[in-house]
């Protein structure tokens, strides 16, 4: 009998922690069902993943704005992949890649006071950044950019659509000083092609792959034109204000195409 | 998660054996390892580069890699249709000559998947060598060593780190 509670009590512990990590499992998928369905007026949360084809620590957390944007009825969820180009080199390339991207990773570090870059890393509303594969920390930090709130006085608009030449225009009734207003071209789901090895033609899938930033000064009213890469996607233009000193993101909206 | 389970199972038939206190003692090591990964991802490799003589016309350029733990630095190698650079450059001038290329210990060898090919690295402590001839009494040897390293977590972008080595008499 003695012997029968010395297993028990072994078995307690180990079975505690396997408990404990799935009681964990089982609320990072309740916290990601609570952002998909929420849909208060004056919160958004913009989401910019850095990463890469080339980085393989990145998939899970290309997986993860996967389960995002996966039927996510949260029109305030902004969710953008940038895929950064320190990892191309001659023989390999990342055809998403773009060394904007790279630039722009790097202005979050001086604006964060990093001491490094790394991939995958997640930025939220341009203020608190982590490990992009750290589910838990990710679904944290997205609800917490949703309890804050903002002023909404972005208008996005789709001015011109002509094959693969797109012009929209926003308004903006902010009063905020000193900011930007950046307009990101987003194609919805892509797929690469592992281009060598044993693997070669096997594809890789993503999800709000940014093709195309372009960041002006903010005005009352303003345009900006895009050639989309081919018209056979799904493309969303997504518009955010983001102060240039601090790169906190005040506004955001976008527009499907 | 698989790894952790191994560990726990691993926990279990140990703590069939043992008493309870080595049971309570695994058990706070185990949460602390696990603590401790998400910790290391500012780890940077540290370099340390030193000539040795082997005789008064040749010696060997040691470059040591110390690399954090919980992370890996790429091997010598590795295909050019992977993403990754690892390489040695030296900066040539009339007191040496290269001998060879450089060299390096068997590496740990794994299958990348999203890569689809083998990728080869290093944990915890690599050393590099190049021999070369010495040609003058005085000189120096400029090199740059380019390095990547990533944890199970991230990666970082690929790093030059640049040396200079006095040649003495």
């Amino acid at each position: 009998m003695k012997s029968i509670k010395e297993i028990l009590y072994c078995l307690s512990l180990p079975l505690a922690i396997l408990l404990i990590m799935a009681f964990k499992g089982f609320a990072d998928d309740k916290k990601l069902a609570n952002i998909k369905n929420h849909n208060a007026d004056k919160s958004f949360a913009v989401v910019e993943l850095f990463t890469s084809e080339g980085c393989w620590s990145c998939p899970p957390a290309d997986e993860l704005i996967a389960k995002l944007e996966k039927d996510n009825q949260n029109k305030k969820l902004f969710i953008m992949a940038l895929h950064v180009d320190y990892w191309d080199h001659q023989g390999w390339k990342d055809r998403f890649s773009n060394s904007k991207f790279t630039e722009r990773q790097k202005q979050y570090a001086t604006w964060m006071n990093l001491s490094t870059l790394y991939t995958p890393q997640m930025v939220i509303n341009g203020k608190t950044e982590m490990v992009g594969s750290e589910t838990g920390k990710v679904l944290q930090g997205i609800q917490s950019a949703m309890l804050e709130t903002h002023p909404e006085n972005l208008r996005l608009n789709v001015e011109q659509k002509e094959e693969k030449n797109i012009r929209v225009s926003y308004i903006s009734t902010s009063n905020a000083k000193n900011t930007d207003i950046l307009v990101a071209l987003v194609q919805k789901h892509a797929s690469s092609q592992v281009s060598a090895g044993e693997n070669a033609g096997k594809a890789l899938s993503h999800v709000q792959v940014v093709r195309e930033l372009q960041s002006r000064s903010i005005k009352a009213h303003d345009s900006f034109s895009f050639r989309l890469p081919d018209t056979k996607n799904q493309w969303e233009i997504i518009a955010f204000e983001q102060a240039k000193k601090s790169g906190e993101i005040i506004d955001a909206t976008s527009i499907e195409l | 998660m698989i790894k952790k389970f191994i560990a726990a199972v691993a926990l279990t038939v140990v703590a069939l054996t043992t008493t309870r206190l080595a049971i309570l003692v695994m058990t706070v090591f185990m949460v602390i390892c696990g603590h401790a990964k998400g910790q290391t991802s500012t780890g940077q490799i540290t370099w340390e580069c030193t000539l040795k003589r082997k005789s008064p016309d040749e010696g060997e350029i040691l470059m040591k890699a110390r690399i954090a733990p919980g992370w890996h630095m790429y091997a010598l190698g590795n295909s050019p249709n992977s993403p990754i650079k690892t390489n040695f450059k030296f900066k040539p001038d009339s007191s040496y000559q290269l001998l060879g290329t450089v060299t390096q210990p068997t590496p740990l060898s794994k299958f990348e998947k999203q890569l689809g090919m083998p990728v080869t690295y290093f944990e915890n402590e690599v050393e590099f060598g190049q021999r070369i001839k010495l040609k003058g009494k005085n000189g120096t040897i400029r090199g740059t060593i380019q390095f990547m390293q990533c944890s199970d977590q991230v990666c970082l972008p690929p790093q030059d780190f640049g040396f200079a080595l006095k040649i003495l008499n």
